[in-house]
């Protein structure tokens, strides 16, 4: 013996999985939308927020660096622990390389242990030594690409 | 003829080997978790420890939370102590744990009055339920959120008997009154499991005119029961606190402005699936809820809450969870809408069947109403277990929609149970709790 199901049961269940199948487009296409929309917030201001609000450290002035003008991402200056540091925010890796090379053209091989590339993200550090591993850590916990 | 015949012929014995398992793997956890990682603990273990000095919390703690569970928690803990056991509180854990599992033997009592002799959606129902990480993180735990789900469970099932069968009425409405007033002596979310019971039990009296009176004296045999077993309690708040539910502070704007748009139609794409854990999605209502239900939003379960972020091969299970909830949510809340419009155009017809397409419905609302009046930054007013009440009307709706897709597509039925029990397999280390968090 096979259990027979009320039709108008599935009637109502058809309708049902109809909505739901309504509902779960709804989301997928609102979601979708919002996001070709509203774009997230970029990596320059995500490093920037994290080091203002969690680091405490202040934004400096770029100054005369051309070359992280020129970052597609952007750049900021900050100092840590009496060190500054420049970063340049790259859009990817041979964007991030390119910059490393034109500081190392521009600046001659004496600013390689100043220079530190993480990802698309180039840091140059101001005093004329690599910084410590507290610093680079710092600068790290903020990191955004 | 054949393959239906043995179907339903397994279909019960398969369907106690998971009621079995539940209590096996519930019991095991229960030995096995440690309490102060679940959800308010600490407040747990001090209520029940000064129920026992006779005292209850005065405006601190949990002090809005009803004694019941408290005061069986509280006995565990002296049992333990007298047992000599390191951690007492593990009676109170195993209690939950046996809630669990005789919620799930209700459950299936339940099935088998509204839907009689229909193996495979009781099967169906119990698997999701015996799946559902919510259950097992609850019963687990030191907690009054258990007890509630059983009285409740207790409550929709007397309602159910006392509309489909004539006998006893009055014995029946009375243990269904003593069930909703115990009920609310443990958690206030169970006013929802009143309201819910009453309406049904109104919309039979109303549909049904040669049983009305009948109906009638047992609703208010029921009711009265249901108010006078908690009455102390809420006397006793309101004289204190002047709220018999929960009397703390809350933003003085008007209710539906204190969460913005977002909060109730996001559905925290794509981290719903791909981060399912705090603290993304924390102002959205719909992907906590989810995630929180069906694996390990606030870190309680699988990577403790005082960790930033789980490691990767926790955050891969949660991924895995929240995958595996997506077919078994669709498919409940399709089984849901359809027992919805059920009751909305044929009150009249197996009215008793309302009672599990309406506690979802009372639940949400219940639980939306909670986390708008009582916003918070983390979600904490989100908890998946705050409408743990709901699931085995949740567990009842997907087993409606798998059996009718099953009947409906009789071919495909194979493919159905074999996805059924895939994700089951899938989700069973998950209801396994860990030692330490």
């Amino acid at each position: 013996m096979s259990v027979q199901q009320p039709s108008d049961e599935w009637r109502y269940l058809r309708a049902a999985c109809v909505v739901v199948a309504v509902i779960v487009v709804a989301e997928l296409g609102g979601w979708l939308a919002y996001r070709s929309v509203h774009h997230g917030p970029t990596a320059l201001a995500l490093t920037e927020k994290c080091l203002r609000r969690e680091k405490l450290l202040t934004i400096e002035s770029l100054g005369g660096d051309t070359i992280a003008a020129t970052a597609s991402g952007g750049a900021i200056a900050t100092r840590v622990e009496g060190n500054g540091v420049h970063v340049a925010i790259a859009g990817s890796d041979s964007e991030a390389a390119d910059l490393a090379n034109e500081y190392l053209h521009t600046a001659g091989r004496q600013i390689a242990m100043r220079l530190d590339v993480h990802g698309h993200v180039v840091y140059v550090w101001e005093a004329p030594r690599p910084p410590t591993a507290s610093q680079r850590q710092t600068m790290y916990d903020c990191w955004y690409e | 003829m054949r393959p239906a015949v043995l179907r339903r012929d397994m279909g019960r014995p398969v369907t106690y080997g998971v009621i079995a398992a539940v209590g096996v793997i519930a019991v095991r956890n229960a030995l096995v978790y440690p309490a102060i990682a679940g959800y308010d603990a600490q407040e747990a273990l001090d209520y029940a420890r000064g129920l026992m000095d006779g005292h209850l919390p005065t405006g601190t703690g949990s002090y809005y939370t009803p004694p019941g569970f408290f005061a069986v928690g509280g006995v565990g803990l002296e049992l333990g102590d007298w047992l000599g056991l390191d951690h007492p509180e593990r009676v109170g854990q195993v209690v939950n744990a046996l809630a669990a599992v005789t919620t799930l033997v209700l459950l299936l009592v339940l099935l088998r009055l509204l839907w009689p002799g229909r193996e495979i959606l009781h099967l169906a129902a119990v698997v999701f339920f015996a799946i559902s990480p919510v259950v097992f993180k609850s019963a687990a735990m030191f907690h009054p959120e258990p007890l509630s789900m059983l009285l409740s469970t207790a409550a929709i099932v007397l309602a159910a008997r006392l509309l489909v069968r004539p006998d006893h009425r009055l014995l029946v409405a009375a243990a269904l009154g003593l069930a909703l007033g115990l009920a609310q002596l443990v958690r206030a979310w169970t006013l929802w499991t009143l309201a819910v019971v009453i309406a049904v039990l109104c919309v039979a009296a109303l549909t049904r005119p040669r049983e009305r009176r009948r109906l009638l004296g047992a609703i208010g045999v029921a009711l009265a029961v249901a108010v006078l077993v908690p009455f102390p309690w809420y006397a006793h708040q309101v004289t204190r606190y002047h709220s018999a539910l929960f009397g703390q502070p809350h933003p003085e704007e008007p209710v539906w402005s204190r969460r913005p748009l977002g909060f109730f139609v996001g559905a925290g794409l794509p981290d719903v699936v791909t981060h399912p854990y705090r603290p993304k999605f924390s102002h959205q209502f719909a992907p906590l809820a989810y995630d929180e239900a069906w694996g390990d939003y606030f870190g309680v379960w699988r990577w403790g809450v005082t960790k930033p972020t789980p490691t990767g091969s926790v955050s891969n299970q949660l991924v895995a969870m929240s995958v595996v909830g997506i077919p078994l949510t669709l498919l409940a809340v399709a089984g849901w809408i359809g027992l919805l419009g059920l009751a909305v155009r044929h009150p009249g017809r197996t009215t008793e069947r309302q009672l599990v397409a309406l506690l979802p419905l009372a639940a949400l609302a219940g639980a939306l109403y909670f986390a708008t009046s009582y916003p918070t930054a983390d979600g904490d007013t989100v908890k998946g277990s705050f409408m743990l009440t709901a699931v085995p009307a949740w567990a009842a709706c997907f087993g409606f929609a798998f059996d009718g897709l099953r009947l409906h597509y009789r071919r495909m039925a194979p493919v159905f149970f074999v996805c059924l029990a895939a994700l089951a397999v899938v989700s069973v280390p998950f209801l396994f709790a860990v030692s330490r968090l």
